[in-house]
């Protein structure tokens, strides 16, 4: 479990805060989205939890623990996965992997089981400087699994990779949620979001400026109407409101006279409603 | 300690692999035909003065060259987010590399010198002067981030190990070159091969170790500061 509450952070010689009064809470089994434009302050909030920066104010609990309080231990219970690869180029995946595990109290029962999780376990004793970009992506994302910790960052955990790997990355995020793992995901990727997370805050020049579930997001946002496309002669498009479809005649009769081709309720994308609430645009 | 001690295997592997431990091997073999090929007989002085160099300026070198694959690969984002603390990855690096340095050395030595000579001092010698150079390299390396501006630095740090040459060579008799480490480790080398007061060679060791304590200090701090901080 993560609380933060109040957290704002200034770097050393600049005269601003780059976090502003940030307050979220990220329980168990649930998925965290942080979504911003780059230079939002994302990756700074990351690096603060990972304890990659400090002398910050407000107050982090991790794990019912201040962060403060946390020794390099704390490594043993989180496992970040980056945007970038990150390994070393003259080994194998294999020797990557039992190379970073030397430093964890809770070793994997079995690498190329975990190597399995990614399709990778054909390529275990290959090289990583003969792996494409999606190859050590995929190795990058069962590095952050490999000592089993109870909280996960992820960074654009399906960047760089095909629809069929990155369809594979989230069913393990969500076998991760459905195992109780508290996880925190910063992206770009409205899709991955919507499909992934219970709560997404958006972030914008350091504060956030709302949270709440895609779902509830999109219901508030979207327009309560019903797209319907069929055909007569020719493909036709008609639009109805949702409050009293049932007795509305003209639904009636198209359902029933015509070939429904498709009908959608027209609810707000995310990325929509990221642009109506904060101005700005994702990249 | 165990993850210390299987880091250090790791490390040594990562030599390997990145070919490190080749180019020490090479530069060993160098030294030794150099030492063969001149017609002098009395080899001592440069013996002290090549093997001098093999701990200190390519202990300062290979730290720097470790690092910066560890920068361009960005694996160190990747270790600082794992519970490895700092003195084990500066010290594992350092330990590794002072043990390459010091099975250089003794063979240089025999090449160069023969069997007779204090194994006690030689190893203290290599060993204090290797861990205090690589941890220098650690500082030299922090804040750059390619090779070319490393080499920059090199002069910087590396200079000041060629001023005790100058008492070494009788060109000088200053107690001024007292005051920076390389000439604790001149002494400790000559001490190797030749008589040398009991009071130098406190005086060496104690200033070694201190050196060490001190350049450990102010590179865990860089180390924190500029390659964990920056790491992401």
């Amino acid at each position: 479990m993560i609380t933060v509450k109040n957290l704002s952070y200034t770097y050393p010689k600049n005269p601003l805060p780059t976090v502003k009064n940030i307050n979220f809470e990220i329980k168990e089994g649930k998925i965290f989205g942080f979504l911003g434009p780059s230079g939002a302050g994302k990756s700074t909030t990351q690096k603060i939890l990972i304890k990659l920066l400090s002398n910050f104010q407000g107050e982090i609990q991790i794990s019912g623990k201040k962060l403060k309080n946390w020794n390099s231990e704390f490594y043993n219970h989180i496992g970040v996965g980056f945007e970038l690869p990150n390994h070393y180029l003259k080994l194998t995946a294999l020797e990557n992997l039992k190379f970073f595990s030397t430093f964890y109290t809770r070793k994997p029962e079995s690498y190329i089981r975990l190597l399995g999780m990614v399709g990778l376990q054909e390529d275990a004793n290959k090289k990583v400087e003969n792996f494409s970009k999606g190859m050590k992506m995929r190795l990058n994302f069962i590095r952050a699994l490999m000592h089993d910790p109870e909280i996960y960052f992820f960074d654009e955990p399906t960047a760089g990779l095909d629809p069929v790997n990155a369809r594979n990355i989230k069913d393990i995020i969500l076998d991760l949620k459905a195992k109780g793992k508290t996880i925190f995901v910063t992206t770009h990727n409205m899709h991955d979001a919507d499909e992934l997370c219970d709560r997404v805050a958006f972030l914008v020049d350091g504060e956030i400026k709302l949270i709440d579930s895609p779902h509830d997001l999109k219901l508030k946002n979207g327009e309560r109407k019903l797209r319907v496309e069929y055909m007569n002669d020719k493909t036709q498009i008609v639009e109805f409101d949702m409050d009293g479809l049932g007795k509305n005649k003209n639904f009636i009769e198209i359902i029933n006279k015509y070939k429904i081709q498709s009908m959608h309720s027209e609810e707000a994308s995310l990325e929509d409603i990221f642009i109506k609430v904060t101005g700005r645009n994702l990249l | 300690m165990r993850t210390f001690m299987n880091l250090l295997v790791w490390d040594f592997k990562l030599l390997a692999k990145y070919n490190i431990v080749t180019v020490a091997i090479v530069i060993t073999v160098l030294y030794i035909a150099i030492l063969k090929l001149l017609p002098f007989d009395e080899l001592t002085d440069l013996v002290i003065i090549l093997i001098f160099t093999d701990p200190t300026a390519m202990g300062f070198i290979f730290i720097g060259v470790i690092v910066l694959f560890e920068k361009s690969a960005n694996t160190l984002e990747a270790i600082v987010v794992t519970p490895i603390k700092s003195w084990q990855y500066l010290f594992s690096k350092s330990v590794a590399l002072t043990l390459i340095a010091l099975l250089c050395s003794f063979f240089m030595a025999f090449a160069g010198h023969g069997f007779q000579f204090n194994y006690f001092y030689f190893t203290l010698a290599v060993v204090l002067s290797s861990i205090l150079f690589t941890l220098i390299g650690f500082i030299g390396v922090s804040k750059v981030k390619t090779f070319n501006e490393y080499i920059i630095k090199i002069p910087i740090f590396l200079s000041p190990i060629a001023l005790p040459f100058f008492n070494f060579f009788e060109v000088t008799d200053s107690y001024f070159f007292y005051i920076i480490p390389p000439q604790a480790s001149l002494i400790l080398f000559n001490a190797s091969f030749k008589h040398e007061e009991p009071g130098q060679i406190i005086y060496a060791i104690l200033f070694l170790l201190i050196s060490i304590f001190i350049t450990y200090i102010i590179t865990k701090k860089q180390y924190e500061k500029h390659i964990v901080r920056q790491a992401k």
